[in-house]
């Protein structure tokens, strides 16, 4: 009994002391480093040689991997962030996101019919309180139906909902509803009791933040006697009511891309978005006017009288639109940041590197979910698509410095005409390529390949990248191998950006026996597929900076950056610099010494070098030099039979990672007859005698 | 022989019976409650507003939910025994290929954990039943007590944060290095390095339940009047323990085996999700929040047939080492 | 009847005795006492409820912490409520006109004077703080404009806190206001958790902005700037409530606050309850439908038995996580029903162990005498079989109960629990994804893992003394 009680008083005493110990003084934060604040974009790439994709199902432990550093970034959870911030090792950037949350409602559904019970909710939203609380202050409130986040897209003086439960209340009062004080209970403007009503939210073990989120709107709804439930519901069930209209209200995600095109889905009669079912005919017209027409300025004017109305009749409410975090150890640089708004360009995977090591080594991102498909069609979820973003590209991208400007990509340029076809006003869209690109197999990436993604979407409707274009679009047009144009009924100026999707190889995709043995083109999945050609390869193929290297389920996925890149950095090469004679003798010999490192500024040891002396670009002699320790190659040439003016050239090649690289570097020889070397000699020798001649002549007369 | 065969043959026909239901309830809790009565409809996994209603039907064909519910329930079965577990909702993929990728991980946790659990309880609940009393069994015993009310998830986490993270001794996550040496045996080391932590939670937490039931299996038994007339006769201890008590005792013990080794192969749930090992009981979790039924229902499927079978082997053991049983 | 319940006092109060003869046994009671304590008497221990939220700022440490000199600074709540009188006009132009009406300040310019003109005027409060940096503050403004007259005047309300340097930094820069306006449901609160303010401020959007502003102990000054812009036939009053100022604590309670700023050691104290109740309930619903399908299946035999075993049979086969998530998802989060559900699928083993002795005791010659003078088969069971058993119910009374406890927190933890019930499993749940883990919050961690262990092990330690007690052979040693 004694022992247990010496055991137990030094366990309390540790107890005690452990505050001590345990240091919870502030440390100091991660610095953005220098080199990541002054980057300047450069669209070349890929700086890094391995892109790892862990998969990290659970989120606390992607973020200790983190923290260990077996991971180079990680998206940060705003509840999160103040365990990051801290970390020395760890660098936090900030941005705002394209995502809006919002509470959708069923319009056809009672109470929720009502025009002035939305009106009611929509004053009962603690926008402030919700931000604060359960997304830490990483959020701007939002009430207008437009983000004021796009700019002038979003109309400022739409009616806007305050947080008040006397407003919600003189709105319900306003539009005829009576209030029973006593029992609690409000009454429509026709007597009937206002039963209970729902808002839908995914269950907390799935998103205890939305959970948390509702609980507390319809707390305050019930406040002033709104009978408001919170029904918890499956996320798949709820996506199911949601799709088949059958839903109550709920809250979720909206993701607008960067132009708020999805406007016309969202509030349009029948729109593949309208899930409120809301239908006004002057709604209607507006947005046709907004979606079918090439000038932007008319659009927006549009879009503005859109969201006068929208924000009356709303429904769906606004809550709030989120920023995002995502941390980097502090040795990476090279993250590209879109401006203003919308998060990590695709230039990041050019750009990004470690610090010390500009070109080579390892990214490594981590993935949240184990992508279930790479099949560019059926991918849903945003880790496949990053993992298929890094494969395939698109003909232009955002522009870094300013996310509504275009940068171009795979097209160097285009137009957009409007014609007029049988009649009816249409639009043409002609995009110039670029002539350089080639698919990871080698094969060249042309035209043809635009023209038949096009054709492809058009007519299996797929999941992913199918738009309204696609329906309209009357044919397509291979003019020649690097121009390509798209026919489209009607004009709009979302034409451009739903054309731009990701480009599939048509020697891949357009085989159809090739799809049909495994399984079709919607459930194949082309990264299990080996090339039917090229060894090594998968038939998920494309023209971007990574290939699709190796996949381990549930583990990660490795993508190795592309040799034949068609922007590859002009830096990733090997470096040589060498130093020889620039003027010699017939019969000298020359030495040529030469250095030779990789892309990572370690000396190549196995580089084959080559010293060749030119003349009028036709080899006369060469040499191979051989290594003589730490990246350097010397070689002695025999210049006996040269005479006149030589290019020195040195070729380097050497292998890195599997890929052969060569370097060339010239300089200038000449080479000066044999007797030249003497003819000092000789001079001298001349001129004693002359002078001894002179001198003898002279002494005789 | 006959008296065997008979009981055999009896118990068979029970266990097929015990299987034909748990496949009929599983049959309406997995795909008629979900789609009939919640109204959970696989097209709706496609997360696609573009598709028509046509397209719906066609998918709703595909998983066969237009059939009437009992031929729904045959072809169910037929498929099930034909090795045809279907796709699954969300992935899309066959659920055997999956099953398949995630199978080896959970067997080799699980079996190694088993099977080291089964010698050690076995080995210390004999070792504190023989010395019961002393100290060492006093000792054994309320460690054995502790460690068998520790939460497992709790005891994870803890050994995660310690030997993972403040000391980096393991890794955080996953089954093998990202990614994994090229040799074999350094391969194998990898693995064995990343299992080590979700081993030893499982370890720590069985062995001492397990012992304990060994323990009062024989301290029960040395209470037996057979016990007292061994050792009347002048028996030696050890003779005793492993002549009588352990023939009496063998087949609760091959029962509990028994009903372990379903367990095998559905995995562990919680020590899967906190240590990420990529396997089917995490699988099994995740398919059931996501509602992915031919995935739950594979899983189980195999699960129960498994714990059938090996229940049947086990009334085989049994009746073979201790015929009383046969009379029953 | 009275001699029967005294009776059966006596033979309870004679068990205790034995029980407590027990070494494992009296450990077990103790600790069980104390759990029982703790539960019946949560409301008396811990001053807070579990689920007020925002009692200090997230994270908080324990106040004892404050004991440790490297801690003895850290900031506790600070609240501050100023009334109108409060206030301390600073600079203001000379034709405003302040007065207190029923608690709210009301500020309107002057008839005099030449219009239209603007007029200001400083308030001002002094706020001592004597703590280390806290993460954040916040205040709370209710305020009301009125315009009147002619339009075209107008009201425009700004918010300083001044910091001991004499640093101004500006919280909030109002709209101006030119019509009736009421800023009192809810009032203006301004909180530096604002991502817009804090870049508004130069700070970067992780900074902690109550950290950088009350960087020293010392006067802060609060101040707010009303503006009034008046036309020549208008006016525009402004009237103001009482200011609420606060700074949330970073030590609170006996454990300080998880990450809604909740108390934990409220949770903990609470969590004893969900845990006893969980690990009871179930235990007495498995129990009693074990005992009941193995005693008839036992003694009717035959076809119910045939029956009722298969039944207890297929159960066993139910996958028990698949189960309780579908129905988790499906029908709720419910702490009864998750009682229910673990009690429904725990009871089968029992049922067959209480079928098998039953059995036994249904051929022995006391039973037959009893049948052959005419006893009802109630009568037997009640008075002759269950007696017979109740060693056996107790044992697995009290060992269910571990089980029971452990699968509600692991179920908690996989956040499968009832989310509006405090216990100890979704506090752990809690810790783990709001990062406590990392943060070496042990104060966080260690005690509902410790309460569990515990609660569980006192139930085992009890049970091996009843097995000890109600089989004497066990205790035989060599």
């Amino acid at each position: 009994m004694s022992s247990w009680r010496k055991y137990s008083i030094i366990l309390l005493t540790l107890l005690i002391l452990a505050p001590v110990f345990c240091n919870f003084s502030m440390v100091n934060a991660g610095e953005i480093p220098d080199e990541q604040k002054n980057w300047k974009w450069e669209p070349y790439g890929p700086r890094v040689d391995t892109y790892l994709m862990p998969i990290y199902l659970d989120y606390d432990a992607q973020l200790m991997a983190f923290k260990k550093g077996e991971i180079d970034t990680s998206f940060i959870q705003a509840a999160r962030v103040d365990e990051v911030k801290d970390d020395p090792n760890i660098y936090l950037l900030s941005y705002q996101t394209f995502n809006l949350q919002f509470l959708g409602i069923n319009t056809a559904l009672y109470p929720w019919n009502y025009t002035a019970i939305r009106q009611a909710v929509a004053h009962l939203i603690d926008r402030d309180w919700i931000v604060r609380e359960i997304y830490h202050g990483f959020g701007y409130p939002v009430d207008a139906p437009i983000p004021p986040a796009f700019g002038d897209w979003s109309n400022p003086n739409v009616t806007s909902y305050a947080y008040s439960k006397e407003l919600a209340k003189k709105v319900l009062l306003d539009a005829g509803f009576t209030y029973d004080e006593a029992a609690g209970k409000w009454y429509d403007p026709s007597g009937r009791e206002i039963p209970e009503f729902y808002v839908q939210v995914p269950p907390a073990e799935q998103a205890p933040w939305l959970y948390q989120e509702a609980q507390h709107i319809v707390e305050d709804a019930n406040d002033i006697g709104l009978p408001l439930k919170v029904e918890a519901i499956e996320f798949q069930a709820l996506v199911s009511q949601i799709y088949s209209r059958t839903f109550k209200s709920f809250i979720l995600y909206l993701g607008w891309g960067r132009q708020p095109t999805l406007a016309y889905e969202l509030f349009r009669t029948g729109g593949s978005w309208n899930f409120w079912g809301i239908s006004d005919p002057e709604l209607d017209e507006w947005l046709e006017k907004f979606y079918f027409t090439t000038d932007m300025d008319e659009a927006k004017q549009w879009l503005w009288k859109v969201q006068e109305r929208i924000a009356e009749i709303l429904p769906y409410i606004p809550i709030y639109m989120g920023r995002g975090n995502v941390g980097f150890r502090t040795d990476i640089a090279g993250v590209v940041l879109l401006q203003p708004l919308g998060g990590q360009s695709y230039l990041t995977i050019l750009d990004v590197h470690h610090i010390g090591l500009p070109f080579g080594g390892s990214y490594r991102e981590p993935l949240g979910s184990d992508p279930r498909t790479l099949n560019v069609f059926t991918a849903i979820t945003g880790d496949e698509l990053d993992v298929i973003g890094n494969i395939l590209e698109s003909l232009f991208i955002a522009h870094p410095d300013q996310v509504s400007d275009d940068l171009p990509w795979l097209a160097k340029s285009w137009t957009m005409e409007e014609i007029e076809i049988n009649g009816s006003k249409a639009t043409k869209i002609t995009f110039y390529l670029f002539d350089n690109v080639t698919w990871h197999d080698g094969v060249k990436f042309t035209a043809r390949d635009v023209a038949f993604t096009w054709d492809f979407i058009k007519e299996k409707k797929p999941t992913q990248q199918y738009a309204m274009v696609f329906e309209k679009m009357i044919k397509t047009e291979v003019v020649d191998d690097y121009t390509v144009a798209a026919y489209i009924n009607g004009t709009s100026w979302t034409y451009l950006y739903d054309l731009n999707v990701l480009i599939v190889p048509e020697h891949i995709w357009g085989n159809e026996t090739l799809l049909e043995e495994h399984g079709g083109w919607e459930k194949w999945d082309p990264s299990k597929v080996p090339h039917p050609t090229v060894e090594g390869l998968t038939c998920l193929i494309g023209t971007g900076p990574y290939i699709f290297a190796e996949r381990k389920p549930g583990e990660y996925i490795l993508l190795k950056w592309n040799y034949n890149y068609w922007r590859r950095h002009p830096g990733k090469s090997l470096s040589l610099t060498f130093t020889s004679t620039e003027s010699l003798y017939a019969g000298d010999v020359l030495d040529v010494s030469a250095t030779v490192q990789d892309y990572t500024g370690s000396p190549a040891t196995n580089a084959t070098v080559l010293v060749e002396i030119l003349q009028d670009d036709s080899v006369v002699k060469s040499v191979s030099a051989t290594h003589t320790g730490e990246g350097v190659y010397t070689a002695s040439v025999d210049t006996g039979d040269l005479s006149g003016t030589y290019t020195v050239r040195v070729t380097a090649s050497a292998e890195i990672l599997g890929y052969t690289f060569t370097k060339s570097a010239e300089a200038s020889l000449t080479v000066k007859p044999a007797y030249e070397k003497y003819l000092p000699h000789i001079i001298v020798v001349a001129v004693i005698i002359v002078i001894v001649v002179i001198v003898v002549a002279l002494r005789r007369r | 022989m006959k008296g065997l065969g008979g009981y055999l043959l009896r118990r068979a026909a029970d266990r097929v019976l015990v299987l034909i239901v748990a496949l009929t309830l599983q049959f309406l809790l997995i795909r008629v409650m979900p789609y009939y009565i919640l109204g959970i409809d696989p097209s709706f996994f496609f997360m696609n507003p573009n598709l028509t209603n046509e397209q719906r039907e066609l998918i709703r064909e595909q998983f066969g939910l237009n059939d009437p519910i009992p031929t729904q329930f045959v072809k169910y079965v037929l498929s099930l025994f034909t090795g045809n577990l279907g796709f699954s909702f969300y992935t899309r993929r066959p659920v055997v290929e999956e099953l398949l990728e995630r199978l080896p991980n959970t067997v080799i946790l699980l079996g190694t954990s088993t099977v080291l659990t089964i010698i050690f309880g076995l080995a210390v609940g004999l070792v504190t039943a023989m010395k019961r009393g002393t100290k060492i069994d006093t000792g054994i015993v309320s460690v054995s007590v502790f460690l068998n009310s520790i939460p497992l998830f709790y005891l994870g986490l803890i050994l995660l944060l310690f030997l993972s993270f403040y000391f980096r001794v393991f890794p955080t996550a996953g089954t093998i290095s990202r990614p994994p040496p090229k040799e074999p045996l350094a391969y194998i080391a990898d693995y064995m390095w990343h299992m080590a932590l979700p081993l030893m939670t499982q370890l720590i937490i069985n062995i001492g339940g397990y012992a304990l039931f060994i323990r009062s299996l024989f301290i029960t038994q040395l209470g037996e009047d057979y016990i007292i007339t061994a050792r009347a006769k002048g028996m030696a201890e050890h003779q005793i323990m492993f002549t009588h008590v352990l023939r009496n005792i063998l087949p609760p013990i091959i029962t509990t085996i028994a009903l372990a080794l379903p367990g095998i192969v559905s995995g562990a749930v919680i020590t899967e999700t906190i240590f990420s090992w990529y396997g089917v009981g995490r699988w099994l979790f995740e398919a059931s929040l996501q509602l992915d039924y031919p995935v739950v229902q594979a899983v189980l499927f195999i699960s129960v047939v498994l714990t059938i079978v090996s229940l049947y082997i086990a009334d085989i053991v049994i009746a073979i080492v201790d015929p009383r049983v046969r009379l029953r | 009847m009275s001699l029967l319940k005294d009776r059966r006092l006596r033979t309870f109060l004679d068990f205790f005795k034995l029980l407590l003869k027990h070494r494992s046994g009296r450990i077990g009671l103790i600790m069980l006492t104390f759990f029982v304590f703790v539960a019946v008497f949560a409301p008396v221990i811990s001053p807070h409820k579990p689920d007020e939220m925002g009692l200090a700022d997230r994270f908080a440490l324990p106040i004892w912490f404050k004991l440790l000199p490297q801690y003895s600074d850290l900031p506790e709540n600070l609240e501050l409520n100023i009334h109108a009188q409060d206030w301390l006009i600073g600079k203001s132009s000379q034709y405003i006109v302040a007065s207190i009406e029923d608690g709210w300040l009301s500020l309107s310019p002057s008839v005099e004077g030449m219009k239209p003109r603007e007029d200001y005027i400083l308030l001002e409060h002094d706020i001592e703080y004597p703590y280390s940096p806290p993460k954040r503050f916040e205040i709370h403004i209710p305020y009301t404009v009125t315009v009147e007259g002619e339009l075209g005047s107008y009201a425009r309300i700004r918010v300083y806190l001044v910091d001991v340097d004499g640093r101004s930094y500006m919280l909030y820069d109002g709209r101006p206001i030119a019509y009736n306006k009421t800023v009192i449901d809810p009032p203006l609160r301004i909180d530096t958790r604002d991502i817009g303010l804090k870049l508004r401020l130069g700070f970067s959007p992780y900074d902690d902005v109550g950290e950088k502003i009350f960087s020293k102990k010392g006067v802060y000054r609060l101040r707010l700037e009303v503006r009034l812009f008046t036309v020549s036939n208008g006016t525009v009053t402004v009237r103001l409530g009482t200011v609420y100022f606060r700074i949330p604590g970073l030590v609170f309670g006996l454990l300080g606050t998880d990450n809604l700023g909740s108390d934990l050691f409220a949770n903990l104290i609470y969590g004893t309850r969900v845990s006893l109740l969980v690990g009871i309930l179930a235990s007495v619903i498995s129990v009693s439908i074990g005992l009941a399908v193995g005693v008839v299946a036992g003694y009717k035999g035959g076809f119910v038995d045939q029956t009722l075993m298969f039944l207890t049979d297929t159960l066993l086969f139910m996958p028990t996580i698949p189960l309780l998530i579908a129905i988790s998802v499906f029908i709720g989060k419910n702490l009864y029903l998750t009682i229910t559900l673990i009690a429904l699928l725990s009871w089968m083993w029992f049922a067959r162990n209480c079928r098998a002795l039953v059995m036994s005791l249904r051929d022995r010659p006391f039973v037959e005498a009893v049948k052959a003078i005419g006893g009802s088969d109630i009568y037997i069971i009640y008075r002759h079989v269950i007696p017979q058993l109740t060693p056996i119910i107790y044992i697995t009374l009290v060992l269910n109960i571990p089980g029971a406890i452990l699968l509600e927190a692991a179920l908690s933890f996989l956040n499968l629990g009832d989310p509006t019930v405090p216990s100890w499993g979704r506090m752990l749940y809690n810790a783990r994804y709001s990062g406590a883990f990392f943060k070496m919050m042990w104060w966080w961690i260690v005690p509902p893992g410790l309460m569990i262990t515990f609660l569980a092990m006192s139930f085992i330690l009890i049970g091996q003394a009843l097995d000890e007690i109600f089989n004497p052979k066990l205790k035989a040693r060599r």
